[in-house]
């Protein structure tokens, strides 16, 4: 912190100019160091999701079973193999299990076959479904996720970015306000963050659509689908309007709150008084004094919300019948569609490695007080 | 006082009139009198309490009103609420529903209705509530338990235990839990017991961090380095000095770790993999309401299933709010330096 003061004083700006190419290798070992970090924990999570997806390797026992039952079915009702004696056909079957075992890749122990899991999973070589289909009829996992991808993405960005500017600018206006009564209610709602948005969904869908009947109880669009494409969005805006709604509803008063409380400390700075008593518009405080030395912590708190949202989409998607990808999580569970599970867990992971990734970077790019690499080793 | 007396002889007569004199107070009565000043707090402590022993009397107002919580009754599913209808029988408004609904079923006060079985709503939240809330009371003990004890030891010690704990729960913490616990739960179908381990062991990653922040900075204060001075073991340091220090925060956090898995067992119940029915818990009856929300009587076209949804729903979200507030409260009460605000 004390480092802050430096820039202000002469002849550190020749010293600057000088360091600046080791600034940037400085950079480029930071940003390895953290991605081989955040690659060893993405590892140890899909590993740890394929042991528990598998059961242990209890799973593939069970697809042992199905095979051997499939197989002697098979064969019992092929005429073909009627004349056999029964030894003759135990040892058929025998042979076709196998056959079939081992093109499954179930002849290994499973321990060798984790690990073949993990490099295919992390590889984005996701395999195929036993059990379960896109809509169009695929059994490819990447294309069954891929299918479910937009409806998860649409949904959620849509809620994020309506909550985070929302909260944004709402707390801005509270804290020009502070003390006003508005600002009061605002902090009085702020517990009923409480609860998750799933939740408000439920409400949300008794009064909106049970109730008043305004408004769709769940699904993306119309049964049956619109033809046109203008109809078919707004078809799709309709039934966007309430589970956004439940994430907004269930997050806003807090994180209003939250933002509030963050701008007003800032706003009781010195520079700040400073630039009051120079008579510069409220604008203008606002946008270079409060905002901009607040920037890493905004683009954090909007790049964790992101994540935070992620999670609770699982049981939202399964209140609103939203076909998205956590409900896809929750019905693969259900049947124990290991390559499903494993897949959209690596989809997800990746994304939240990601995610952070690029929130380290650009926090080391735009607050000139994280020093990176000033500290050798890695170690932030 | 003692700078008083030694300061001059007028000021010390003074600080020894009655009227200055108070009783000194520990920690733990100022604490005590700041909660009380707290009337939300109070409010919501009330709330629970009730909460609480209604669900621990639930076979008491069962046998009081004469129906098990898993007594099905098909001839009068669906009933709505006694309670409106009681209310306008007893202003006079309309004698005829009250014992209209009275005779379909059989004699019994359905308060809240009754569910697509005919089962109680009443009781059954009441049964509910013993689950829901046991199962989020125990795993939260359970929460803290490993927290604080995988928190201290990691604190307490630091160097290399610290890392290899630290990099352990940083891994399972950036997994999302409600993924474990899904995937856990769908593998093995809980009972209450096994789903109140399963909560407790995949939650106490959070707590345990929070313990170890504070015991990072404890470990360094001058009645620890006392306590070594005089040959105190480590555990008795530990058990005697530092964990007490902590007390306010596992307080603040217990309290507010109950409301969030009270959610995240309504949550797995709400998806079917909670505790299996008939067992009634608060999030499986969220979810059999959610199922039915959209029933209609097929003559009059009127919502049947509305009442389903409301009586669990308010009911948790009240207790989570009111965990919320009993938190936020302690955190006021239990923290010293806002004496001085005050």
């Amino acid at each position: 912190m004390t480092e802050t003061a430096l820039p202000l004083q002469p002849g550190v700006k020749t010293e600057e100019k000088t360091k600046a190419p080791s600034a940037l290798v400085r950079v480029a070992q930071y940003s390895l160091v953290r991605l081989i970090a955040l690659f060893a924990t993405v590892v140890v999570g899909v590993y740890l999701t394929i042991m528990i997806a598998n059961m242990g390797g209890y799973v593939d026992e069970m697809r042992k079973g199905f095979i051997r039952e499939q197989v002697a079915i098979g064969v019992g009702l092929d005429p073909a193999l009627k004349e056999m004696t029964s030894a003759e056909r135990q040892n058929h079957i025998d042979k076709l299990i196998s056959l079939q075992e081992k093109r499954m890749g179930l002849d290994q122990p499973f321990l060798i076959r984790s690990f073949r899991y993990l490099s295919d999973a992390l590889t984005l070589n996701l395999g195929r479904a036993d059990n379960m289909a896109s809509d169009s009829g695929s059994r490819q996992v990447r294309l069954i996720i891929l299918e479910r991808l937009p409806p998860t993405l649409l949904l959620f960005a849509t809620a994020q970015f309506s909550l985070f500017f929302l909260a944004i600018f709402a707390a801005l206006a509270l804290s020009r306000n502070y003390g006003s009564l508005l600002d009061r209610i605002i902090i009085a709602l702020a517990p009923t963050s409480a609860a998750p948005s799933w939740f408000y969904g439920l409400f949300l869908i008794l009064i909106f659509a049970a109730m008043l009947g305004l408004l769709p109880f769940g699904g993306l669009v119309d049964a049956p689908p619109p033809d046109s494409i203008i109809d078919y969005s707004l078809s799709v805006l309709k039934h966007l309007i309430l589970p956004v709604s439940a994430i907004v509803v269930s997050a806003v008063f807090l994180s209003i709150y939250s933002w509030r409380t963050f701008f007003l400390i800032y706003s009781s700075e010195d520079y700040v008084e400073m630039a009051r008593a120079k008579g510069l518009s409220s604008r203008a405080i606002e946008r270079r004094y409060i905002l901009r030395p607040t920037l890493p912590t905004i683009v954090t708190g909007f790049a964790l919300s992101i994540i935070t949202l992620w999670t609770g989409s699982i049981v939202l998607e399964a209140v609103f019948n939203w076909p998205g990808l956590g409900r896809l999580f929750y019905q693969a569970t259900n049947i124990f569609e290991t390559s499903v599970i494993v897949g959209s867990t690596v989809i997800y992971a990746y994304l939240l490695g990601i995610t952070v990734f690029f929130l380290d970077i650009v926090y080391a790019l735009i607050d000139p007080r994280v020093r990176v690499g000033g500290n050798q080793g890695g170690r932030v | 006082m003692t700078v008083a007396q030694a300061d001059s002889p007028a000021l010390a007569s003074l600080a020894a009139g009655a009227q200055f004199q108070r009783k000194p107070r520990t920690y733990w009565s100022m604490a005590l009198q700041t909660l009380r000043r707290d009337v939300v707090t109070v409010v919501a402590l009330g709330f629970l309490l009730i909460m609480a022993i209604l669900s621990l009397l639930a076979p008491v107002v069962s046998g009081g009103i004469g129906v098990g919580p898993n007594d099905t009754n098909p001839e009068n599913a669906f009933q709505q609420p006694y309670l409106g209808p009681y209310i306008q029988w007893r202003l006079g408004q309309d004698p005829i529903t009250a014992a209209d609904m009275l005779g379909k079923s059989g004699g019994v006060v359905h308060w809240l209705g009754t569910d697509q079985l005919g089962r109680d709503q009443f009781v059954r939240i009441l049964y509910g509530g013993r689950i829901s809330l046991g199962i989020a009371f125990a795993a939260a003990a359970l929460t803290l338990i490993f927290g604080v004890s995988v928190g201290t030891i990691a604190g307490f010690f630091g160097g290399v235990v610290d890392d290899a704990i630290m990099w352990f729960i940083n891994t399972l913490i950036s997994i999302p839990g409600i993924y474990l616990l899904i995937i856990v739960t769908a593998i093995f179908k809980p009972n209450p017991v096994t789903l109140t381990l399963f909560l407790g062991l995949l939650g106490w990653f959070g707590t345990a961090r929070l313990i170890r922040g504070n015991v990072f900075k404890v470990r360094e204060l001058d009645f620890v380095l006392a306590a070594h001075s005089v040959g105190a073991r480590t555990i008795r340091i530990m058990l005697q000095h530092v964990i007490p220090n902590a007390l306010p925060i596992i307080i603040v956090n217990a309290a507010i770790d109950i409301g969030v898995l009270i959610l995240v067992e309504s949550a797995l119940s709400f998806l079917g993999l909670g505790v299996q029915p008939p067992t009634a818990t608060w999030g499986s009856m969220l979810k059999r309401a959610n199922n039915f929300l959209f029933l209609r009587d097929p003559e009059t076209g009127a919502y049947v299933a509305l009442h389903l949804l409301i009586g669990p729903g308010l009911l948790i979200t009240l207790t989570v709010l009111a965990l919320y507030l009993i938190g936020d409260g302690l955190r006021d009460a239990l923290d010293p330096m806002m004496k001085n605000i005050r």
